[in-house]
C-alpha cells in the first residue's frame, strides 16, 4: 500500500469513449493505475467495464481518447503486440484451451517471450531446445504459484473451475505483465475459494511486484484487496476512492440500489 | 515379388498419407476447414512434372520444387482467406480450388485439357515410404514446438491465443504453407507414378476424399490421419468386387461413422456434441489410465 501511494501510474487512460453505433458503451472515461498497486473496477452489469478491459488489451479500439502505458500510446496496438508491451488480462468466461494440458496453456502464456519459429522447430538447434526446456521449467514454475503444478498434465478442460480459474492467472503471469487485469476472478467460487484467490491476488502484487487492475461484483472481495476503486455506470465514471470513500458514495449507492434508496 | 496392383494401392495410400497427414495440420491442429487440398497437389503435380520435361533436374529437386512453388501459393492464398471464418473458408477454398483446375485446364504449358503426358516414371515405393516419413517427421517436430501449439491455441480458442500474443493471421497462413508444401510433394510424387496428369485428377472430389481421410481417421490426430488414409484408399478397392455398389457401401460407411464415432477412429477432438467412448468409465477402466488421450 505504502508503494503505491507515492508511485507512478503505468496506465492511463485519458477521456475514453468507445461507440457501438448509437450506443455509448463508454463516455469520457479517465482513470489511472498507479505501479504495484490493487485497483477495483465496479459497477452494474452492462456499465462497460469489460468494455473498458477491452481497450485496454487491443480487442476494441477507443473511438475518442487516448490510452497510455509506461509513457507510450497504445491505442490501435493488437492484442497480441499489447501483451509483449506488458499487459495480460484474464476473462469473465474462462477462455482456457481447453484440450491441451495445463503445462502447454501456461506455456502459450509464454509465446510472446519466445523466439523459436518454423526453422527452430523443424531444425531444433541447440538454443531452441534450451528456449523449451527454460521455457517448461518457467512455466511449472507459475503452476507451481497458482498451486497447480500437480495437475500440469492434465487437460484444462477436466480441471475443476477453480483450478481453471487460477490457470487463466498463471497462463496470463506467464507472459511476464506489468500490468494484469482480472475480470471477475472470484465469480462463481464458493467463499473458501474466494478467500484464496485474495490472498493468492495479494500474493501476486507483494511477491512478485505486478499491478492489478479487477474487476468484482463479490463486494467483499473489492472492498477487501484493493486500495483504490473506480465505479463505472452507464459509461460514465462516477466515482472513484479509496474503498471508505466509494461505500459512503451517494452517487454509487444510487446506482447500485436505484434512487428510492 | 508384390504384384503390380497391390503395389499400385500401397504408392497411393503412401501419397494419401502425406496429403491426409498435412491436410490434418490445417483442419485437425489449426482449426481451419479447408476443401481446396487438391489444388496444392495440382500445383505440386505441375511443377515437379514441368521442371522433369522441360528442365530435366533429378527427380528430388522436381519434387522439391513442386512443393516449394505449391507453398508459395497456399501462403499467397492464405493471406486473404484466412481471415474468414468456419464455412466462408470452407466456400473460399473451394473456389480456389475451381480456379486452379480451370486455369490448368486452359494454359497452354500445362496441355490445357490434354494434360500433361509423357512423365517419366520415377516414384517407387521406397520414395513414397521416405516421402511419407520425412513428412510426418517434420509434421510432428513443428507440432511439438512453440509453433505447434500456437497453431492448436488457435484452434481451441482464437481470442484467447491473440490475447495471449499469438499473431493469429500469421500462423494460420503458416500452417497452410506447410499444409501445401506437403500437399505439393504428394502431387509431385503423383504426377511421376501415373506419367499423366490431367486437371481433373484434381478436382473438387479429390480435396473431399482427403478431408474424409482425416475426419475419418480422427481430426487433430495424425494416428488418425494415418489409418485414414489407409482406409480410404483400401475399402473402395476392397469393394471393387460389388462393382457398381461400392460407392454407396463407401458412403454408407461415412454415415454410419459419423452417426456411431462422430470423433473418428483414432481422434480425441470430438467433434459433436461432448463425451465420445473414449470419456467413458469403460473406456478409462480399459486403458487403465488416459496416457494415449495425452499422446501426440
Amino acid at each position: 500500500m505504502t508503494l503505491a501511494e507515492n508511485s507512478e501510474p503505468i496506465l492511463y487512460a485519458q477521456k475514453v469513449s468507445r461507440y457501438f453505433g448509437g450506443l455509448k458503451a463508454l463516455e469520457k472515461v479517465d482513470l489511472f493505475v498507479k505501479k504495484q498497486e490493487i485497483m477495483g473496477l465496479i459497477g452494474p452489469n452492462g456499465a462497460g467495464k469489460t468494455t473498458l478491459f477491452n481497450l485496454f488489451t487491443g480487442h476494441y479500439q477507443p473511438s475518442e481518447g487516448e490510452i497510455t502505458f509506461l509513457q507510450e500510446k497504445i491505442g490501435g496496438l493488437k492484442p497480441y503486440a499489447i501483451i509483449k508491451k506488458g499487459i495480460a488480462r484474464t476473462f469473465q468466461n474462462i477462455r482456457l484451451f481447453g484440450q491441451m494440458t495445463a503445462l502447454e496453456n501456461v506455456l502459450i502464456g509464454r509465446h510472446c517471450r519466445l523466439q523459436t519459429g518454423l526453422t527452430g522447430a523443424i531444425l531444433r538447434r541447440p538454443r531452441d531446445k534450451q528456449e523449451e526446456k527454460e521455457a517448461e521449467e518457467a512455466a511449472v514454475e507459475f503452476l507451481k504459484f497458482v498451486g497447480l503444478d500437480g495437475k500440469k498434465r492434465e487437460k484444462a478442460r477436466n480441471l475443476s473451475y477453480g483450478e481453471q480459474r487460477r490457470l487463466e492467472i498463471s497462463r496470463a503471469l506467464a507472459s511476464n505483465p506489468a500490468l494484469l487485469l482480472l475480470d471477475e476472478p472470484a465469480a462463481g467460487m464458493n467463499p473458501q475459494e474466494t478467500t484464496a484467490l485474495m490472498k493468492l491476488i495479494s500474493k501476486i502484487r507483494d511477491d512478485m511486484e505486478k499491478t492489478i487492475l479487477l474487476i468484482e461484483h463479490d463486494m467483499k472481495v473489492v472492498m477487501g484487496i484493493s486500495e483504490r476503486i473506480a465505479v463505472l455506470d452507464y459509461g460514465k465514471k462516477i466515482a472513484e476512492g479509496t474503498p471508505r470513500e466509494i461505500q459512503s458514495n451517494e452517487d454509487v449507492i444510487r446506482a447500485y440500489l436505484g434512487d428510492t434508496a | 515379388m508384390i504384384s503390380a496392383y497391390y503395389l499400385q494401392v500401397m504408392i497411393l495410400v503412401g501419397i494419401n498419407i502425406i496429403m491426409a497427414t498435412s491436410l490434418n495440420l490445417v483442419v485437425g491442429y489449426t482449426g481451419q476447414l479447408s476443401i481446396g487440398h487438391a489444388a496444392f497437389m495440382s500445383i505440386g503435380a505441375y511443377t515437379a512434372a514441368l521442371v522433369t520435361l522441360n528442365l530435366g533436374l533429378p527427380f528430388a529437386l522436381s519434387l522439391l520444387a513442386g512443393a516449394f512453388v505449391a507453398m508459395l501459393f497456399g501462403i499467397l492464398i492464405g493471406m486473404p482467406t484466412l481471415k474468414l471464418k468456419g464455412d466462408y473458408l470452407a466456400i473460399a477454398t473451394l473456389g480456389f480450388g475451381e480456379i486452379v483446375r480451370i486455369v490448368f485446364l486452359n494454359l497452354k504449358i500445362t496441355g490445357g485439357a490434354v494434360g500433361l503426358r509423357g512423365i517419366p516414371k520415377e516414384t517407387t515405393l521406397l520414395w513414397v515410404i521416405v516421402a511419407a516419413i520425412f513428412t510426418l517427421f517434420i509434421l510432428k517436430r513443428v507440432l511439438k514446438s512453440r509453433v505447434g501449439r500456437a497453431f492448436i491455441a488457435i484452434r481451441e480458442d482464437e481470442t484467447a491465443a491473440e490475447t495471449m500474443g499469438i499473431n493469429s493471421t500469421y500462423y494460420k497462413v503458416l500452417s497452410f504453407g506447410v499444409g501445401a508444401f506437403f500437399a505439393g510433394l504428394g502431387g509431385g510424387l503423383f504426377a511421376h507414378y501415373f506419367r499423366y496428369i490431367h486437371p481433373n485428377s484434381f478436382g473438387f472430389m479429390r480435396s473431399i476424399e482427403q478431408l474424409c481421410m482425416v475426419v475419418l481417421g480422427g481430426l487433430g490426430n495424425m494416428t488418425g490421419a494415418i489409418i485414414g488414409a489407409l482406409l480410404v484408399t483400401s475399402i473402395p478397392e476392397l469393394l471393387r468386387a460389388s462393382a457398381e455398389y461400392r460407392l454407396v457401401f463407401y458412403g454408407a460407411i461415412l454415415i454410419i461413422m459419423m452417426r456411431v464415432r462422430p470423433q473418428g477412429i483414432w481422434g480425441e477432438k470430438v467433434v459433436a456434441g461432448r463425451g465420445g467412448w473414449r470419456d467413458s468409465k469403460l473406456f478409462k477402466r480399459w486403458t487403465n489410465n488416459d496416457r494415449k488421450l495425452k499422446g501426440l
